[in-house]
């Protein structure tokens, strides 16, 4: 096992025990999915010149920190420096800011760690420690004992802003909660917030704005532009998009509605503009499943299925009359448990026994009912009684509690 | 007529951007000119006279370059100085960088501290009640996160010191003299000319300034597409501060140099108000003085732990708890205690504290430029557009002429202070 900091500079010898020259750089192939790379190659300077030559690791018979001796003669050892997916460690991890994806945090690469994997040497870990800074300058690990080793593995972090577009740590990315990305996006700067949000797929990017505490969100908003902006706005929810086109001064959000697809309603999104931020109006969602009542319990379970990926969360039905009256609701658990062949209006609470809001009540007012009632949403209807949309727990939660 | 309504509105929008945008540069002017600015130059004023305006002429052309090149590797980068260095550098320079950084800060704090100190003892508040609790209230609200709300305070405390532009007037100086002075570089053999001579450009020009600029534009993301109004908000402040700064120096000569009195203390500065302001001079100017240190003393810690911690890799932020960001928050604490410290032992006076501050930011100066220009002759690899070759040459031209010049004025006076018969022995081997 030797760190970069260590085998930087070591003098790489032919096996004839000439002296070709010192070792520059170390690389590996990025996207092979391994749990440790193994090392592809080294790059060398040449002995009295400033050539640098590309050696490829199979032809390495020997690594140590005093000298790297190759099995071949100098002149049959270069190789064309490949290009692609290869990663030079030296001049594309080490000293660069990482994603650190286990612990939700930026910290930058000090030093790498390398070892024998299956008989191939590999990059095993990178350090990001105080001792990692030390060795840089020339300490030796067995001076550094007493500091506490910080080591991260290949797959769980991810180079910020790097043009390469390294795959690494994709995977272990969508893992994380969006809220835990929009942690990760707040401790960035602008450009590399939006540069790490154009990397996700829009769902997720989507999901991760919404996230983002308000401040950030209106610079990330500028900074991407109103093109690229309305790519990721769209896919967030209805309440949120709106929430976040308030932010902004009148040019700006008129601009991001332009660019927004057909689809997302424009008219709703204006609609909801005109209420008051912290009145239920403001607060809530206008996506959500309804029902006739006359419909059938299987009828809706289907419908449930089908348009489950355009919602959230889905744990309530709402039960309308022809004139899209507000009548009641029917939790899943309901559904479930009725016989399919039911009619919904014969399962759902009616609204004597489920309270409901109007459009101009405070966020106050509803926290009070949802506690006193124990509910998990409101319903929020208009004077004629007709449904216009949903305040959940969240919202309100999100509300009371802004920089979670 | 629609037309012109059009037209009106770009108009505005315009000065929306403007406004918008107006900031950073001004911020760290201002910041600049804190109470170790206003007790350098009026030290200088009030000691040498017009001698030292030529420098603030020099001053302003490399106040304009260096925050341009700042604005310039911020845009195009999105990363801070101290990342730059990092990447490009490697460790060991870094390690270099850094520690100039933070002794070049740790001496402004220690100034900012004692500009409080010197503040509120024209209001007859005793140091030692005044350092240890402005200490505690300082790290609180740097550990509570709250500062940033209050840092565009800056901008009203740079317009309180426009009262040197009417003290000034008031003075009714030789406008001829003035300009002439401006224009005519002077240099003459003394410790003391030296150390106010580096002190003014330590002030105006300073590490700090120049890793705040960079950072300001990264963190809040101005884009390509302002990157020219930022540039002229940049130039505009340069000459504001270096304004402000000759206005100050005309000041203290006229009311203080001419009757024979060297400012050496907080209220002696005051003084040179009391023509124009009578006897409220003292209140108004303890009053910028207190606000402009206590801005500083906030701002210090804080930008300097949030470089140091970019370089070397800890976790930082004022979104971050203190159990994730010891560092951040440690060397924070650390800055404050040292210069509170510092401040109460009774060694050197406050006003010996804050020019010798500013000195040091002067000496140290140079390293911090010459990675500047490094970075910035190498913008093509940084991904920089390229930069036409005559703004390109004036700037390398102004940048290494300062760099040397303070060099060799730092190295004269450490020498002088060694050896203080060293003149007369040169001319004696003669």
């Amino acid at each position: 096992m030797f760190y970069f900091s260590s085998i930087i500079n070591t003098p790489v010898h032919d096996k004839d025990n000439e002296l070709i020259g010192r070792l520059r750089d170390m690389a590996i192939e990025s996207d092979k999915g391994h749990k440790y790379p193994p090392l592809v190659g080294i790059l060398v300077k040449k002995n009295k010149s400033n050539e640098e030559i590309f050696i490829s690791t199979n032809k390495i018979a020997a690594w140590s920190s005093d000298s790297i001796v190759l099995k071949v003669t100098a002149d049959s050892a270069v190789e064309q420096t490949p290009n692609g997916t290869t990663v030079f460690l030296g001049k594309n991890v080490l000293d660069r800011q990482i994603v650190d994806l286990s612990g939700v945090r930026v910290v930058r690469v000090n030093d790498l760690q390398f070892g024998q994997v299956h008989s191939a040497m590999s990059l095993l870990a990178i350090d990001v420690s105080a001792a990692g800074l030390l060795r840089r300058i020339g300490f030796r690990q067995s001076m550094l004992g007493f500091i506490k080793p910080n080591l991260l593995e290949w797959h769980s972090v991810h180079i910020i802003g790097d043009k390469l577009q390294l795959a690494t740590g994709r995977d272990e990315l969508v893992r994380l909660h969006p809220a835990d990305i929009a942690n990760l996006v707040e401790k960035m700067n602008v450009k590399q917030g939006s540069q790490f949000l154009r990397s996700l797929d829009q769902a997720t990017a989507a999901k991760v704005m919404e996230e983002v505490s308000p401040h950030i969100q209106k610079m990330m908003v500028r900074h991407l532009g109103a093109e690229r902006a309305s790519m990721i706005l769209e896919k967030m929810s209805m309440d949120e998009l709106v929430d976040l086109i308030q932010l902004l001064p009148s040019v700006e959000s008129r601009e991001i509605i332009d660019k927004l697809p057909a689809q997302k309603d424009v008219n709703r999104v204006k609609k909801i503009l005109e209420y008051d931020e912290d009145t239920a109006g403001g607060l809530m969602a206008t996506e959500f499943i309804s029902a006739h009542l006359e419909t059938q319990v299987s009828e809706v379970i289907e419908k449930i299925r089908r348009d489950s990926h355009q919602h959230r969360s889905i744990h309530f039905v709402y039960v309308t009359d022809d004139k899209k009256k507000y009548l009641g609701v029917a939790s899943l658990r309901r559904l479930i448990v009725a016989d399919p062949k039911q009619k919904i209006k014969e399962i759902m609470k009616r609204t004597k026994r489920t309270p409901v809001v109007n459009e101009e009540q405070s966020v106050r007012e509803i926290a009070n009912i949802i506690t006193k009632y124990n509910l998990l949403s409101v319903a929020v209807v208009d004077k004629s009684g007709r449904l216009l949309g949903v305040v959940t727990v969240d919202d309100i939660m999100r509300h009371l509690v802004p920089n979670a | 007529m629609l037309n012109m309504v059009k037209k009106a509105r770009g108009f505005w929008l315009k000065i929306v951007i403007i406004f918008s945008v107006l900031g950073p540069g001004i911020i760290a002017g201002s910041a600049n000119n804190d109470a170790g600015g206003i007790s350098t130059y009026s030290f200088a004023g009030s000691k040498f006279g017009y001698t030292l305006l030529w420098v603030l002429v020099i001053n302003f052309f490399t106040l304009a370059s260096t925050q341009q090149i700042g604005v310039r590797l911020g845009v195009f980068t999105g990363k801070g100085l101290a990342s730059l260095i990092r990447e490009r550098f490697g460790v060991r320079w870094t390690l270099l960088a850094v520690f100039t950084l933070l002794v070049a800060n740790l001496a402004v704090c220690t100034s900012e501290f004692a500009g409080l100190a010197a503040s509120l003892e024209l209001f007859n508040i005793s140091k030692w009640i005044a350092i240890p609790s402005f200490a505690v209230i300082v790290w609180l609200i740097l550990y509570k996160g709250s500062f940033k709300k209050i840092e565009r305070m800056f901008l009203f405390i740079s317009a309180l010191f426009l009262v040197y532009v009417v003290a000034a007037v008031m003075a009714k100086p030789d406008w001829g003299e003035v300009a002439s002075a401006s224009i005519t570089p002077f240099l003459y053999s003394d410790k003391a000319f030296f150390l106010a001579f580096l002190g003014v450009m330590g002030t105006t020009i300073t590490p700090w300034g120049q890793f705040f600029i960079q950072s300001y534009v990264v963190d809040k993301g101005i884009s390509i597409k302002n990157y020219i109004i930022e540039k002229w908000e940049v130039i505009f402040s340069a000459f504001f501060t270096c304004f402000i700064a000759a206005m100050i120096i005309v000041t203290t000569k006229n009311v203080l140099f001419d009757n024979g009195v060297v400012v050496d203390s907080a209220e002696k500065a005051a003084m040179s108000l009391v023509p124009f302001l009578g006897r409220f001079a003292e209140t108004i100017f303890g009053f910028g003085f207190f606000a402009a240190s206590l801005l500083g003393a906030f701002i210090l810690p804080l930008t300097t732990s949030y470089c140091v911690c970019e370089a070397l890799g800890f976790e930082h932020g004022v979104n971050t708890k203190l159990k994730d960001a010891p560092v951040f928050y440690g060397l924070m604490a650390l800055m404050i205690l040292i210069a509170a410290a510092f401040v109460l032992t009774p060694i050197f006076s406050l006003f010996q504290i804050m020019i010798f501050a500013q000195v040091v930011n002067g000496m140290l100066l140079p390293i911090i430029l010459v990675f500047l220009i490094i970075l910035f002759n190498g913008g093509k690899q940084l991904g920089l557009p390229a930069q036409s070759k005559i703004s390109s040459f004036l700037y390398n031209l102004i940048i290494w002429a300062v760099i040397a010049c303070l060099t060799v004025v730092s190295v004269l006076l450490v020498l002088l202070t060694l050896f203080p018969n060293l003149i007369e022995t040169m001319i004696w081997w003669r």
